[in-house]
């Protein structure tokens, strides 16, 4: 406990809170931009209700897991963090699994594989690793609560437009007795609408005259 | 009750008796295993051209070719149990998981490492074998643990943990046995075992595994068709997006847009097979 | 690759110690919250399935729902079991009585994972292998049954309820649980397909086809209407539409046939499979003898008022409180037994 104080020194400056909460959104978007955590994005976005579950659940796992090791990263020996981490996330997916049952049983029957298999999420280990394993809580927390947002509001844009472009309805609710595009609550359509949203976000960079970050990608 | 039959279509099934005589149709009674007070009707029993002892049984009822049924002789007090043979459903499970239920463009998981390793068809392939042979193992391992530690203490809220622990050692595991024993081997493949840990997939095996609460053969199919299925999906996007990286693209949909308009794609293509029985 | 450092007895100890104290850190945070939220998510599920049997079946919160769970016992001579609410009953494959065990006072609130512990326990090689739900008036008189069945759809195994009238025509299908394909196969989970069932007798089942026309808009219109409302209502609403069902096949959903098909030899099925066994359950009940179904006196009858302490009295429903007068010659009234599962709340 005694070799890293809190007040390391070659702790950075954290950036300023807007920042944290903010970049999630759009220059460093989850799923948009980092191409990370794809699969619930793909799997449960065909309406917006499950979007909303499942973004929440990851929220949660993101800023309890980043808390946890703001106030813990002390005591964490430097040689064992990486499997440390992953015990922690997975007590907190678990804790968000069981919670979820509780609570919500009939979308937890639809999505709760997933909920599981947030513990895999490249995202939130690597938040772990690049943030909240050299900042003190506040900012770790905020920046968890940035990047969880930004997937949240991900997952909820991409099961809008699939639920009313695929089922003619929002929250279940119906809008028109029709289904104007089966197609996109497909299997297939969440490949599309992922792809297409990317390169809509290009085309806004490339309107402001951002340069193009081609490729992207975990790896 | 050893196995001493199978199914032929719809109306048929084909049952080797112990004894020798032809059994009328009122001395059998035929049920599926699960309701065995319910007797299917039975239209004719004949003996089978150029086989000794071995009966076809002609059903009004319908049959279900992959079901399992069970024939009670009374005259002799005998049971046979008439099922699938063992080969043919590791196998249907094996094309189900890989093809059906394809679980990267049906079931969406592995996206990350799909998109992410799948530019190169070198490495599509690398990371397919690895992949297949790491995810078959933890599969067993983990039905093994979950089957005679997790299920008998009732510690199935610890699956989460438990499962991701022995994914854990088991890639650090390959990764030290392969380092010692062959170093060109683990230059070519290494880095694909440490990726391994980031697929979901290798996690949603035991998760799912553990969920239907399946049997050894079940298990194992599912363990080695998902990583088969995986392994195909690599290899055909890579192929497909080496070809599109010489097309000429619109600017904005450069890079990962265009893999995952080629995903869709392939998800639709493979949309076909959902409905295939083997 | 360079080789790390070598690591000292020192270090090594401390990095145990670090692992090991997080799991079980890790084990006793996740232990504590399964107790937390078990008996909820168990409450819920059951909560879950007990509201969808009483909308099945129209029963307001006075009524009770009685889970009867069947069983095969595997051998050389194999046995169905039914556990009813006094005991558990085995027959064998014909569906004559072979014996009854009375269920012990230890296990009167004990719950289905419980009863069938102690059942495989008392009879080794025997497993649940399905159930169905009866549904009562508060003043005794059967409403209809609910039977659980599966059949393998497009893709894997489709799960539903069929809920039946006491003289087994349909009320109502609700599919609980399937994978089909969504937009093609899943629609099949609409009122415009499973209502398609409502109203048949169980002798026209038989005679039910699957067809690819199109739904007709005349007919469509009567099966939408099934939709949120209670039975009697519909029936009473479209009886004269209703009057020649027997000539109406099932329209299959558009796009998806062998779905459509699979659910429609589920549902005929389930039906036969409960005829049969209804059969079996009455039989024993008045001493061999065939009783009408619309009998009041099934053998597995639980009246509100002989549910004892698992009855919630509820401030709505004042007439609870009093024991109500059970209906002549019902065996089973008298004991003490709780329903199987599924009470109502």
């Amino acid at each position: 406990m005694s070799n890293a104080p809190a007040t390391a020194p070659r702790q950075m400056p954290a950036p300023p809170t807007r920042t944290l909460l903010w970049r999630g959104f759009f220059a460093e978007n989850p799923v948009f931009r980092l191409a990370l955590s794809l699969c619930p994005a793909v799997a449960v976005t065909n309406s917006v209700k499950n979007g909303l579950m499942m973004g929440g659940a990851v929220l949660a796992v993101q800023v309890l897991s980043s808390m946890t090791v703001a106030l813990t990263r002390a005591g964490i020996h430097d040689k064992v963090r990486i499997p440390i981490y992953t015990i922690i996330i997975a007590v907190w997916v678990s804790v968000i699994d069981m919670l979820c049952a509780a609570v919500a049983p009939v979308v937890y029957a639809e999505i709760g594989l997933y909920i599981k298999l947030i513990v895999a999420f490249a995202i939130i280990i690597s938040r772990l690793e690049v943030f909240a394993s050299k900042y003190s809580l506040i900012p770790s927390t905020m920046d968890g609560v940035g990047m969880g947002l930004g997937f949240t509001f991900a997952m909820v844009l991409i099961g809008a437009l699939r639920e009313v472009l695929g089922n003619g309805s929002v929250w279940g609710i119906p809008l028109v007795d029709a289904q104007p595009f089966l197609l996109l609550i497909l299997p297939a359509g969440g490949f599309f609408t992922i792809g297409l949203l990317m390169a809509a976000m290009n085309w806004i960079d490339v309107r402001r005259g951002n340069p193009l970050s081609t490729g992207g990608g975990c790896h | 009750m050893s196995r001493s039959g199978a199914v032929i279509d719809a109306h048929h099934l084909e049952v080797t008796l112990v004894g020798p005589g032809l059994p009328s149709v009122a001395d059998l009674r035929l049920t599926t295993t699960g309701d065995p007070d319910i007797p299917l009707e039975i239209a004719e029993v004949l003996f089978a051209p150029e086989k000794t002892n071995t009966v076809i049984v002609t059903t009004a009822t319908t049959l279900d070719t992959k079901g399992s049924y069970q024939l009670f002789h009374q005259a002799t007090g005998q049971w046979y149990a008439i099922a699938p043979s063992l080969i043919g459903i590791v196998i249907s499970l094996l094309l189900a998981a890989a093809l059906v239920q394809n679980f990267v463009f049906t079931r969406y998981l592995g996206l990350c490492v799909f998109f992410g390793v799948s530019r190169k068809r070198d490495t599509a392939i690398g990371m397919g074998v690895t992949f297949t042979i790491v995810g078959f193992c933890s599969g067993l391992l983990a039905w093994v643990l979950d089957r005679y530690v997790l299920r008998p203490l009732s510690l199935h809220f610890l699956e989460i943990i438990v499962f991701i622990g022995v994914v854990a050692c088991l890639v650090q595991m390959t990764d030290t046995i392969m380092k010692k024993l062959h170093r060109t081997l683990h230059k070519k493949f290494g880095i694909y075992v440490v990726l391994i840990t980031t697929n979901c997939i290798i996690l949603a095996v035991p998760l799912l595994n553990a969920m239907n609460a399946s049997g050894f053969w079940e298990s194992l199919a599912l363990a080695l068709g998902s990583g088969l299925g995986f392994a195909l999906a690599l290899f055909l996007m890579s192929c497909a997006r080496e070809r599109a990286d010489l097309a000429p693209v619109p600017l904005i949909f450069r890079g990962l847009p265009i893999a995952f308009i080629l995903a869709g794609l392939f998800a639709l293509a493979f949309l076909g097979f959902s409905g295939l029985q083997v | 690759m360079t080789t790390p450092p070598a690591v000292t007895w020192r270090e090594m100890w401390r990095i145990t110690l670090s692992l090991a104290v997080t799991c079980v850190i890790a084990g006793s945070v996740l232990g504590l919250c399964f107790t937390l939220t078990e008996p909820t998510i168990q409450s819920h599920h059951l909560e879950e399935e007990a509201r969808m049997v009483r909308q099945l079946l129209d029963l307001d919160a006075t009524a009770s729902i009685v889970q009867v769970r069947r069983y095969v016992e595997e051998g050389t001579s194999p046995r169905v079991g039914y556990l009813l609410p006094d005991g558990y009953h085995r027959y064998d494959l014909e569906g004559r009585p072979v014996d009854a065990t009375a269920r012990p006072e230890t296990l009167a609130t004990a719950s289905v994972a419980d009863l069938d512990q102690w059942i495989a326990l008392t009879f080794p090689g025997t497993h649940a292998v399905g159930r169905f739900f009866a549904g009562y008036h508060a003043d005794g008189a059967l409403a209809g049954y609910v039977t659980e069945a599966s059949q393998y759809g497009f893709k894997s195994h489709i799960r539903f309820f069929v809920a039946l009238t006491p003289a087994l025509a349909i009320r109502g299908v609700e599919v609980i649980a399937h994978e089909e394909d969504p937009g093609l196969g899943a629609e099949m989970t609409k009122p415009f397909f499973k209502h398609q069932f409502a109203g048949r007798s169980r002798e026209s089942l038989a005679r039910l086809a699957v067809t690819k026309d199109p739904l007709p808009s005349a007919r469509r219109a009567v099966v939408v209407a099934r939709e949120g409302i209670p039975y009697a209502a519909w029936q009473a609403a479209y009886g004269a539409a209703l009057g020649a069902l027997d000539r109406q096949p099932i329209y299959a959903v558009t796009g998806a046939t062998i779905s459509s098909r699979a659910l429609t030899d589920g549902v005929k099925q389930a039906v036969a499979h409960l005829h049969h066994r209804l059969q079996v359950v009455h039989m024993t009940a008045i001493g061999g003898a065939h009783v009408p179904f619309g009998s009041a006196c099934g053998y597995f009858l639980v009246h509100p008022a002989s549910l004892g302490p698992r009855t919630r009295s509820s401030p709505l429903t004042p007439q609870r409180a009093k024991p109500l007068e059970p209906p002549p010659q019902r065996r089973c009234a008298a004991g003490p037994w709780g329903p199987t599962e599924v009470s109502d709340e």
